[in-house]
């Protein structure tokens, strides 16, 4: 690896630090760390990528050449790179293991992640530097019941893109309260079978625009011809109060960087805008193919893989009102909290989502929690029948990331306000 | 790549020796036992995207190591990419820290007997071999009618070396190549791949053409119904292996530890006699044989159901002492920097040659979901087939969901057919084709 005027170089520094452990119990430390190198060189069409292990300054000083060695004394510390984080989160993991034990949740899983990773660029002759950190808590219970039965498991997560705002920690008591007060102890009713009126309620439904909108509209997925929205790009699919973005600029992004994983700076992605199907998420190989302009989204897992089209922080523009007010009026249907992905076919858009937690509504009503169900649909279908969209944006970072061919998870965030949709095919009983 | 630059022992010879001075200078008063596994890797992948105007290639490699340190009967671990002597040695005192004030329990593996290894085969990376078969493929595909999204070509070339103070002493070599392709249909996404040893002489994309080419057929199919639920179900092998490899997730020792009453069922008649199920790591229909698992037992075939029976689990040294069993060489680690942990090497269900009866559902393909076991013990797909009317295909079924439990399903198997076929996409297991009774249904 030379870095000759032709190829790219990247060098990753990357310690992640994992607290897992139960309300009631301490928690196991898991800490990750690496360093490596990888080179890029594109020739009549095809990529080629070259990756190593960089154990130490003399390793990274001999696969680089001299000018992408500025700052190498930084970059091949020793471990630890950030000697407070454990600590840090640590006294956050235990302040949200305090708050589930006071709220008799003394069996709650928690697992908290905390991800700082370095970035050095090279290509021809200049080196930019990029730090990216992260942190995301889940917590899972399940809710007591009096019957000894076991009632149904809650999973939440909260995350942030600024690790040291010391904001974090009280996010995620406020999460765990928030979380408890939400559910209540009501009984849970079973939702009715057939196509009723849904409304998305805000920040983590965001998947689903994720998966319908964001895949679609990966670069190589158009440029392969199987992309349901690929044919669709310019027209219209949905109505003038959709939009739909992938921007790492917004305030709501846990997912940052100034130049993505081919020193590309990022620009808004307008995936649809107003309604109108715009643009694909490019990187340099999928936007040559489209003779469009790459666009930031040229990311990697690690320094062991090439960058590919991925997406980073989808965000569903704003409307007016919120999950109240976008429920009146429906005489039947289902305001979904939690969802997770069973398929998506994206040739036809087809899809199908668990609907993980949700509450009836009746009567333009919030009710009950509604019992596990399946959401289907088809993704063109559901983006026209988009009726009105909150102004009650939240954002959402947590799960374990993103999945794209062996490349996964890579870490997405969503920003999405309360969305409803006048008709999605509801069925019972799955789980 | 320059492998002396990173440090790497450069042969698992070398490997070798290097365990045995880090276990001479590491051990302390109060060690109860140190374990190494020294890892080295190296992978060559081609990605293929139709549209895209030429090929994306990726190679490297790189070393790691992992440590397990016994005190007071508590284990500590440490892992990290690193392959020198002073490196290893600052692991192993990590991992003793960390059983004494975070250690969990787990029991060493002591009175392992002596293996040998697989041997090294050769590995050209030979890129230009690579483009062509991928090219192969997705010209197969697209003749079958397929949106082809993507054709990978994955090469990976790896050595293990475990060592530990309680004598164990192994090195094996594993070389797999596996080609995945993704097509987009009507009714939703294929993804189905072959694994073999090489690209050259142990190249046979002939399986998943014929799963192929069934998906095709359907596809084209002029009528389509919903399927009569009142005939038996034959799941052909691109289907049943799904639910063997639920069976599999089943009769893991971490599955059988957490699950009340499982333990308790072995030498319990569970299936109906037509079931004998074995995991073979050295079966002649896997691309690549294992010897020894990532503990350095010997990975011999263990029979888990004979003619219906449960026989045992697959387990480490952990979940064995867990359940009071004897492990059997299925400690595996997914990664270098995660504690082994019982897997399956090549799950097997044994072929009888049954025929189905005249008329039944048969089920040939299988359309992607995110998790084909959303919910423990229960497989869930989105399947297609035919139904058949005295022998012969009247018209096609599907897709639709179905929803398997593992253990209920199973007990109404009526036969075991001939065409035993293994999936690398269905976790390696090889099955024929399953005949279910009309109860399958309605579970």
């Amino acid at each position: 690896m030379r870095g000759g005027p032709d190829v790219d170089l990247w060098f990753e520094r990357c310690e992640t630090v994992r607290l897992n452990g139960h309300s009631g119990g301490g928690a196991a430390v898991r800490v990750t760390r690496y360093r490596g190198l990888g080179e890029t060189a594109r020739s009549g069409g095809d990529t080629t990528y070259r990756w190593a292990h960089v154990r130490a300054r003399e390793d990274l000083a001999a696969l680089t050449p001299p000018w992408f060695h500025a700052g190498l004394d930084e970059v091949a510390a020793p471990w630890p790179a950030q000697p407070d984080a454990l600590a840090a989160q640590r006294a956050v993991f235990d302040g949200a293991a305090r708050c589930c034990a006071e709220l008799g949740w003394s069996g709650t899983a928690l697992r908290l992640r905390h991800v700082d990773q370095l970035v050095v660029q090279g290509r021809a002759g200049v080196r930019r530097e990029d730090r990216r950190r992260h942190v995301s808590i889940s917590l899972q219970t399940v809710v007591p019941d009096p019957s000894g039965e076991g009632g149904p498991m809650l999973r939440r997560e909260v995350g942030t893109g600024e690790p040291d705002d010391p904001a974090w920690g009280a996010a995620v008591d406020a999460l765990v309260v928030t979380l408890d007060a939400q559910w209540g102890r009501a009984d849970v009713e079973a939702v009715q079978a057939g196509e009723w009126p849904v409304v998305l309620a805000p920040g983590h439904c965001g998947l689903f625009f994720h998966e319908l909108c964001g895949h679609p509209l990966e670069g190589d997925v158009v440029a392969s011809g199987t992309s349901y929205l690929g044919s669709l790009l310019g027209r219209q699919v949905g109505p003038d109060c959709l939009t739909v973005h992938d921007d790492v600029s917004s305030p709501h992004s846990s997912v940052r960087y100034a130049l993505d994983d081919e020193g590309v700076p990022p620009t808004t992605v307008a995936l649809v805008e107003a309604g109108v199907v715009t643009e694909p998420i490019l990187d340099r190989a999928s936007a040559a193919a489209l003779r469009r302009r790459a666009n930031g989204r040229g990311r990697r897992l690690s320094y062991r893989h090439p960058a590919i089209p991925r997406q980073a922080h989808i965000a569903v523009a704003t409307g007016a009102g919120d999950a109240s007010s976008l429920v009146a009026g429906i005489r039947y249907g289902l305001l979904v909290l939690r969802l997770r992905l069973r398929h998506v076919s994206i040739a036809t858009g087809d899809f199908s989502f668990y609907v993980d937690e949700g509450r009836v509504v009746r009567h333009g009503e919030i009710g009950p929690p509604a019992g596990a169900c399946l959401l289907r649909g088809n993704g063109r279908a559901a983006l026209e029948r988009v009726e009105a969209v909150g102004a009650d944006v939240e954002g959402y970072l947590g799960g374990g990331g993103c999945g794209k061919l062996d490349q996964g998870p890579l870490v997405v965030s969503f920003e999405q306000p309360s969305v409803r949709i006048a008709a999605l095919r509801l069925t019972p009983g799955h789980r | 790549m320059r492998a002396a630059a990173d440090g790497r022992p450069g042969s698992a010879e070398a490997a070798a020796a290097l365990a045995e001075r880090v276990l001479a200078r590491c051990l302390r008063p109060g060690d109860e036992g140190i374990e190494l596994f020294l890892h080295d890797v190296r992978e060559a992948n081609l990605d293929l995207v139709p549209g895209l105007p030429g090929v994306l290639a990726a190679a490297g490699g790189g070393a790691g190591s992992a440590v397990r340190v016994w005190r007071a009967g508590r284990c500590g671990f440490a892992a990290g990419d690193v392959s020198r002597e002073d490196e290893i040695a600052a692991l192993v005192a990590t991992a003793r820290a960390q059983a004494v004030t975070a250690g969990i329990d787990a029991a060493m593996p002591v009175d392992v007997p002596a293996a040998a290894g697989v041997g090294a085969s050769p590995m050209a990376p030979d890129e230009d071999l690579a483009r062509q078969r991928a090219e192969e493929l997705r010209t197969m595909l697209a003749g079958a009618g397929l949106g082809v999204q993507v054709v990978l070509i994955r090469r990976r070339r790896s050595w293990a070396t475990v060592a530990s103070t309680a004598g164990v002493r192994t090195t094996e070599w594993h070389d797999r190549v596996t080609a995945l392709a993704r097509c987009e249909t009507v009714h939703g996404t294929l993804v189905d791949a072959v694994e073999c040893a090489d690209l050259s002489a142990h190249w046979d994309a002939g399986p998943l053409l014929g799963r192929v080419a069934e998906a095709g057929a359907l596809i084209s199919a002029a009528r389509r119904r919903e399927p009569d639920r009142r005939l038996p179900l034959v799941l052909r092998p691109a289907v049943a292996s799904q639910l063997v490899a639920g069976l599999g997730w089943l009769l893991l020792g971490t599955t059988a530890a957490s699950t009340i009453g499982l333990p308790g069922a072995v030498g319990r008649r569970l299936f109906p006699s037509r079931l004998t199920l074995i995991d073979d790591p050295g079966h002649p229909g896997l691309a690549q044989p294992r010897a020894v698992d990532d503990e350095g037992r010997p990975a011999a075939p263990v029979v888990l159901v004979r003619e219906g029976v449960l026989q045992g689990f697959l387990h480490s040294t952990a979940s064995a002492a867990a359940v009071g069993a004897r492990p059997n060489g299925r400690a595996i680690r997914a990664d270098v920097s995660a504690p082994p942990a019982p897997a399956a090497l090549g799950l097997l269900v044994r072929p009888r040659g049954d025929v189905p009866p005249g008329d039944h559902v048969e089920l040939t393909t299988r359309f992607e979901t995110l998790s084909t076991m959303p919910r423990p013990g229960i497989v869930t797909l989105v399947v297609a087939g035919w139904e058949v009317r005295d022998g012969n295909r009247a018209h096609a079924v599907g897709p639709f969901d179905l929803e398997l439990p593992v253990v209920a399903t199973l007990r109404a198997l009526r036969g075991a057919g001939s065409d035993l076929e293994v999936l690398p996409a269905a976790g390696r297991c090889g099955t024929p084709s399953l005949e279910l009774a009309e109860a399958a249904w309605s579970h």
